[in-house]
């Protein structure tokens, strides 16, 4: 039998293509960027399907990062620079000689803009449908170039956003985003692909120390019991 | 209350054109404070996906496999782990490549796995990322080797054992262990998937 392959999105870009994603994100465009991103998608699907993936994706070629991905598609967030998050806290205290060289050079270096933490500071909107229905075409047309034979695209889940101010409950927060985000999940399903949720902030909840044993089994019978329902 | 809003933003959709991916944000690093998939699991679970993809590939996680002999994957539902990393350059070899899947084929049903990676292999746009980009082609075409290589020793056991064929020839199957919690359950559920 046939067991197929796939993977999880996201791909090295070509160096071009990063100089003039940077150019983007500074406020210079030379109308090159868009046309180079459709090539990208070609080269990175054609790649994928000659090296054996069975279900392939755009590897995220156009896309930034999960920040800046954010701030372009949904409305209500704000980018606070000077913001310190304390990222994976337990692992940080535990090697932080590790991590703060770590962050420097492998995470974080390299990347074409600094990674700045966005806060939620107002009702949240969806507004990325043409820069989605860009990548929803630049993909279908690598797709169908290259004769792949299954196609999915990645976007964010409700969670992977930002920092709340603006909701007075972590609950209505999630909800508002995910409302918004819904709007992208219908349209890559509309576009006869399959939509891959990326959350990992899912797995963050059960490492998170200040959440003890108790917790962790009271938010396990939550969420089972309300999916139960819906 | 976080699982609740995913699945408000998936309602109506198809499951099966759904697919969930949760990984942990760390890349190569000690990660020794990672949540396990067994804690995770049934919030994942929970999640209205026709398919949940998640870190196998790695020291950290690996041995997780053995959470799928108790969590029961709903009927029709498939798994996508990690069969080659996104934290080591290091190209994990076709054969072990299928004995990973195999592992999970053993227990869910060679038609229930999808082979897949840890995690996106350049989850920032960046000029140097951790994998290089060559290594990461070099993956995939073992990935693709592997998964043959699986499919093949799944596929035998069509003729060898007469049943619907998702399963790897029992001699491959992990032995079982002393006291394990579910086993009985573990076992029931495949039987019937395999009806």
């Amino acid at each position: 039998m046939k067991i197929l392959t796939t993977h999880v999105g996201s791909l090295p870009r070509p160096h071009d293509l990063l100089d003039l994603m940077k150019e983007k994100l500074a406020g210079r465009q030379d109308g090159k960027y868009d046309a180079r991103v459709r090539s990208a998608v070609a080269e990175s699907v054609k790649k994928q399907v000659a090296s054996g993936i069975d279900i392939v994706t755009d590897g995220e070629q156009g896309k930034p990062g999960f920040f800046l991905y954010v701030n372009e598609r949904l409305e209500g967030f704000t980018p606070r620079p000077g913001m310190k998050r304390k990222f994976f806290p337990a692992e940080v205290q535990a090697f932080p000689e590790y991590y703060e060289q770590y962050f420097k050079q492998a995470m974080l270096g390299g990347t074409v803009a600094p990674v700045v933490p966005m806060v939620c500071t107002g009702p949240v909107k969806y507004r990325g449908h043409a820069a989605l229905q860009q990548d929803i075409a630049n993909l279908k047309a690598a797709a169908a170039a290259a004769k792949a034979p299954a196609v999915f695209m990645p976007a964010v889940a409700p969670s992977g956003v930002g920092a709340n101010e603006y909701y007075k409950t972590e609950e209505e927060y999630f909800h508002a985003v995910g409302a918004a985000l819904r709007s992208e999940y219908k349209a890559i399903v509309d576009a006869g692909f399959t939509l891959q949720v990326d959350d990992p902030f899912l797995s963050d909840i059960f490492a998170d120390p200040d959440y003890d044993k108790k917790q962790r089994r009271a938010a396990r019978a939550c969420t089972s019991r309300r999916s139960m329902r819906a | 209350m976080y699982v609740e809003a995913v699945n408000e933003s998936l309602k109506g959709l198809p499951e099966e054109k759904v697919r969930f991916h949760t990984c942990y944000g760390i890349n190569e690093g000690p990660r020794i404070h990672e949540a396990g998939l067994a804690d995770v699991v049934e919030a994942m679970l929970a999640v209205n996906a026709g398919a949940y993809s998640f870190e196998a590939a790695n020291p950290r996680h690996e041995h997780e496999y053995h959470v799928w002999e108790t969590a029961k994957l709903p009927a029709g539902k498939k798994l996508i782990p990690g069969v080659i990393t996104h934290a080591s350059n290091i190209v994990e070899h076709p054969e072990f490549i299928a004995e990973r899947l195999l592992r999970y084929a053993n227990i869910v049903g060679a038609d229930s796995v999808i082979a897949g990676a840890d995690c996106g292999f350049s989850s920032q746009a960046s000029y140097s990322t951790e994998v290089h980009p060559t290594v990461v082609w070099a993956k995939f075409e073992a990935m693709s080797e592997g998964a043959r290589i699986a499919g093949k020793k799944a596929k035998t056991t069509i003729t060898s054992r007469g049943s619907r064929g998702s399963k790897a020839p029992r001699s491959r199957r992990s032995p079982p262990r002393p006291g394990r919690r579910g086993a009985g359950r573990a076992k029931s559920a495949r039987r019937s998937r395999a009806r």
